[in-house]
Parts: structure tokens; C-alpha cells; sequence
């Protein structure tokens, strides 16, 4: 998979890199079991300090992404979802979607844009407690 | 000796000769170490500063030939000091063509400001390096072969060697060292081929360690062009290895036979030549057939980081937000140190202290 960062976002490098794990999940291009480049060769191939991957590495090892291994870099391994996932996930959401509705998208447009981009995610839900998977619907 | 004089001439041509080659064999987004977004890869800047490149090289290979002309003629029997001023004379002139085109580009890119409006980015592969395939240990074979024959050739001829050897062949082909024998003396080809081959053979082991830059603007196309280009440089790497060191045993035959240079010394630097300019060739074929990156997308503002400023004088890497010790050399064949990374100074300081130290033990040991 490949992961791009853009210089010129506001969200520092190892946000975006961490975002761009979960998408990457998401779509279906990174899967349980999946090894991402030891924290050096991936500074390495960016060209970007190896502290900056270091630390997405560790945000996505909390959330219970990735296992990190000295040696073989890190694993894809999807804990089990924590019990107040959903609820800190609509807190997220309800901001998020607010804040749309401020800046004047219309609910009709928000609800596509969510539609296609949660088409765009093929791989099947995995995770256990939260969240039913399937079909989406308006 | 005139022959060898024309050799080192004739090397000196095909370097400058290899220096014309850079335009055709880099990316048409780094063009005389000028990061160029996919948008200005047509700008009538870049035909200009191509057109002045060759003209000044022009004037260079035919100063060149004049010089080296008038120099078999009237200066064939110069001291070797003066022929190494030269070679390093011919070198810096054509570094300065290069740098002076650079830096018009750099000029003419600033005041364009081709970098507006579009966005620096940085992309990787997570999985690039894993799964691609990369050539076995098997192209090390040759070079191996050598090696066993050079220990083969030294185990012979060790006891009929006399207590005092020559050492050292000048530019003429006349002994200008002597020392007393030892295997540390005699054997001098086969710890250099082993450390050659060491130094490629660890490159082998790590080649997947190795930082791959890729184009944000086209990742496919620059990625299949690096592994290309890397698979290919390996084994070149290889069978030079394996050439040099035949090189190598062939330079010090005289040494290990206790008999007149005559020829040796031509046939190793002709050996040397071969193992260069062959692959050297064969590479910049390659490498000029993918330079072109896919057909970017009008729309497309992801663009690789103008990343320009990270080399100083167009040549050293210099970046201490870089976690990479080797990177991928600005004019394209090989890589370079990235002199922000602290441990590329103890490999240069290491790299220097080596032949030091071999020198100074090998004029201190046979005193």
C-alpha cells in the first residue's frame, strides 16, 4: 500500500500516517496479519526522520492496530474492540458532522458523501462488538 | 611508459564521455540534479540549460584531445605528478559544467516559481522491497572464483619469492618500493579482492534496507524503474567484483612472480575498463529507456518535495530530518551518503583511515 504525505497539511506527518493505516484497512488494502516496514526503513524510504514513524507506529500500537516487533517491524493484529468504542466514535462523529452543517453542506450532500466513501471500504467489518458491517443504506 | 599514458588519457575521455551521458539517463523530473515538477518537464529553461551543458562539454573534449595530443607529444616523460594534476584538472572542469548548469536552472526555476500552487508531497511503499523479487548470491560466484585462484597463485609462488620484493610499480612501470617479505606483503591482492567482495556482498545482504524514493507523482512508474535499475545495478556490481579482482591478481603477478611488470599492468587497467564501461553502458540503456514517469494527470498537484536545497552543490546530501544513511545518488547510478546521518562520517572517516593505514603499515613493516 502506498502512503502519502502532503507537506503542506495542517495534521502533522505522523497523523497522517496513521490515518492513512486505518483507511488502508478500511479499504481493504492492509489486512490482519500484514507487516508495514520496520520504523527505520520507512523513515528511510520517506526521507523523513525515523521519530515522526516511531510515533504513528506507537498511536496505531494504543488503539490496538498494529504489535510492534524490534525486529520484524509492525503487525497488523486488530484487538478487540474496547467497550466504549461506539460511544467515543458518535462523540467524534456528531463534531464532525456539525461541523459540515456550519459551514453549510447540506445534509442530503453529507449523507453521499459518507455513502460513497463508506462504499469505498470493501473489507468486511472484523471487529467484534461495535458496529454491525454490511450494507449501507440511505 | 607512453602506453600506459594513453591508457589513463583514454579513461579520462570515456569519464568526460559518461558525464555527457547524465541528461539521457535521469528522470525527466530531476534534470542536472534539479527537482522539476511534472508540469515544467517541457520548459524552454530545461532545452537551454541541455543546449549549454554540451556546448561547454564540446569545449572540453576538444581542449581535451588538443591537450592530450601535445601532452604524448612534448610531455611523455613528465614527472607522474604532472599527469595526476591533469586527471584531476579534467575532473573538476567537468563537475564545474555541471554545476554551472544547475545552478542557471536553479536561477530560472526560482524566478518562475514553478513549485506554486502545487502541493510537496512524500509517498512510500509499505510493502515495495518485501515481496519484490531480487537476484541470488549466485552473481558473487565469479568474484569467489578469484578469490580461490589468487589464494591458490599466493600458496605456490609464496616459497620461491627472494627475502626482498618489490612492492610498488610507478606510472613508468619502474619498482619504486621494496620490502622484506611476509604474507601480509605478498598476499596484498587477495585481502583487497576480500574486501571488495565483502563490501558488495554486504550491500547484497541489505539491498532491501536501502531507502526507495519514489515520485508522489507517478509511484508506480518511479517504483518500477528504482527496483529495475536496483536489480540491475546488482548484478553489475557483481560481475565488476569479479573482474577487479581478476584485475587486481593480474596487477600484482609481477609481485607474486618476482618478474618485470611489462603488460601486466596495461592488461589489469584494460580489465578495469571493460568492467566499467560495459556495465556502465548497458545501465544508462536501461535507465534511459524508464527515465520518462507515466503521463501525470493535468490535474494532478501532488508533486515530489523540491528537495533541491538538501543538496549542497549539487552533490553532497546533506538533510539531519533524515533517518536514511544512503540515498540515491542525484545524478543517478549508485548511492551517496546522507551527511546530516552522524554514522556517515565514521563510514567516511573509516573509508579514509583504511588505505592510510595500509599504506603507513606497509612502508612501516618493511623498513
Amino acid at each position: 500500500m502506498e502512503i502519502f504525505l502532503n507537506l503542506t497539511d495542517q495534521a502533522p506527518l505522523y497523523q497522517q500516517i496513521r490515518d492513512q493505516v486505518v483507511v488502508g484497512l478500511a479499504r481493504g488494502d492492509l489486512n490482519e496479519g500484514d507487516s508495514l516496514p520496520a520504523t527505520r526503513k520507512l523513515a528511510a524510504d520517506f526521507g523523513i526522520n525515523f521519530h515522526t514513524v516511531n510515533k504513528a507506529y506507537d498511536i496505531l500500537r494504543q488503539e490496538g492496530i498494529v504489535r510492534l516487533n524490534r525486529k520484524t517491524g509492525a503487525l497488523i493484529v486488530l484487538d478487540k474492540t474496547p467497550p466504549d468504542f461506539k460511544e467515543r466514535f458518535l462523540g467524534t462523529a456528531e463534531v464532525w458532522l456539525a461541523e459540515a452543517i456550519v459551514k453549510g453542506l447540506s445534509p442530503h450532500e453529507i449523507l453521499g458523501t459518507c455513502k460513497s466513501i463508506l462504499e469505498s471500504f470493501t473489507a468486511p467489518s472484523r471487529r467484534t462488538g461495535a458496529g454491525e458491517g454490511g450494507e449501507v443504506h440511505d | 611508459m607512453t602506453s600506459l599514458v594513453i591508457f589513463e588519457l583514454i579513461i579520462l575521455l570515456i569519464i568526460t564521455l559518461i558525464n555527457a551521458m547524465i541528461p539521457f539517463i535521469m528522470p525527466d523530473t530531476l534534470v542536472f540534479g534539479v527537482r522539476v515538477p511534472p508540469q515544467h518537464v517541457h520548459d524552454a529553461a530545461i532545452a537551454t540549460a541541455k543546449h549549454r551543458f554540451y556546448s561547454r562539454w564540446g569545449i572540453l573534449v576538444l581542449l581535451q584531445v588538443a591537450t592530450s595530443v601535445i601532452g604524448i607529444n612534448e610531455y611523455r616523460h613528465a614527472p607522474e605528478g604532472l599527469w595526476l594534476a591533469y586527471l584531476f584538472i579534467v575532473l573538476v572542469a567537468n563537475y564545474v559544467n555541471y554545476f554551472m548548469t544547475r545552478r542557471g536552472l536553479l536561477v530560472r526555476k526560482e524566478e518562475e516559481k514553478w513549485y506554486a500552487g502545487l502541493t510537496e508531497s512524500l509517498v512510500a511503499d509499505t510493502s515495495a522491497l518485501n515481496r519484490e523479487p531480487m537476484p541470488t548470491l549466485w552473481w558473487g560466484l565469479p568474484a569467489l572464483l578469484v578469490i580461490f585462484f589468487t589464494v591458490i597463485v599466493i600458496w605456490r609462488q609464496y616459497g620461491s619469492l627472494p627475502n626482498t620484493i618489490a612492492i610498488h610499480y610507478g606510472l613508468y612501470g619502474k619498482p619504486n618500493a621494496y620490502g622484506h617479505k611476509s604474507i601480509w606483503l605478498v598476499a596484498q591482492p587477495l585481502w583487497q579482492e576480500i574486501m571488495f567482495t565483502s563490501i558488495i556482498l554486504a550491500g547484497h545482504i541489505y539491498i532491501r534496507r536501502f531507502a526507495l524514493r519514489l515520485d508522489p507523482a507517478s509511484p508506480t512508474s518511479s517504483k518500477q524503474r528504482a527496483l529495475l535499475l536496483r536489480r540491475m545495478g546488482l548484478r553489475i556490481m557483481w560481475l565488476l567484483a569479479g573482474i577487479i579482482n581478476l584485475s587486481l591478481l593480474i596487477a600484482y603477478l609481477p609481485i607474486l612472480t618476482n618478474s618485470s611488470p611489462a603488460g601486466y599492468a596495461q592488461t589489469s587497467i584494460v580489465l578495469v575498463l571493460i568492467a566499467t564501461i560495459i556495465p556502465v553502458i548497458l545501465f544508462a540503456l536501461v535507465a534511459h529507456k524508464y527515465r520518462h514517469e507515466r503521463p501525470v494527470p493535468s490535474e494532478t498537484k501532488q508533486v515530489h518535495r523540491d528537495d533541491d536545497r538538501y543538496w549542497r552543490a549539487g552533490a553532497f546530501y546533506f538533510n539531519r530530518d533524515d533517518s536514511a544513511l544512503l540515498v540515491p545518488k542525484r545524478f543517478g547510478i549508485g548511492m551517496t551518503f546522507n551527511f546530516g546521518h552522524p554514522v556517515a562520517w565514521v563510514f567516511l572517516a573509516i573509508i579514509i583511515l583504511i588505505p592510510v593505514t595500509v599504506s603507513v603499515l606497509t612502508v612501516t613493516t618493511n623498513r
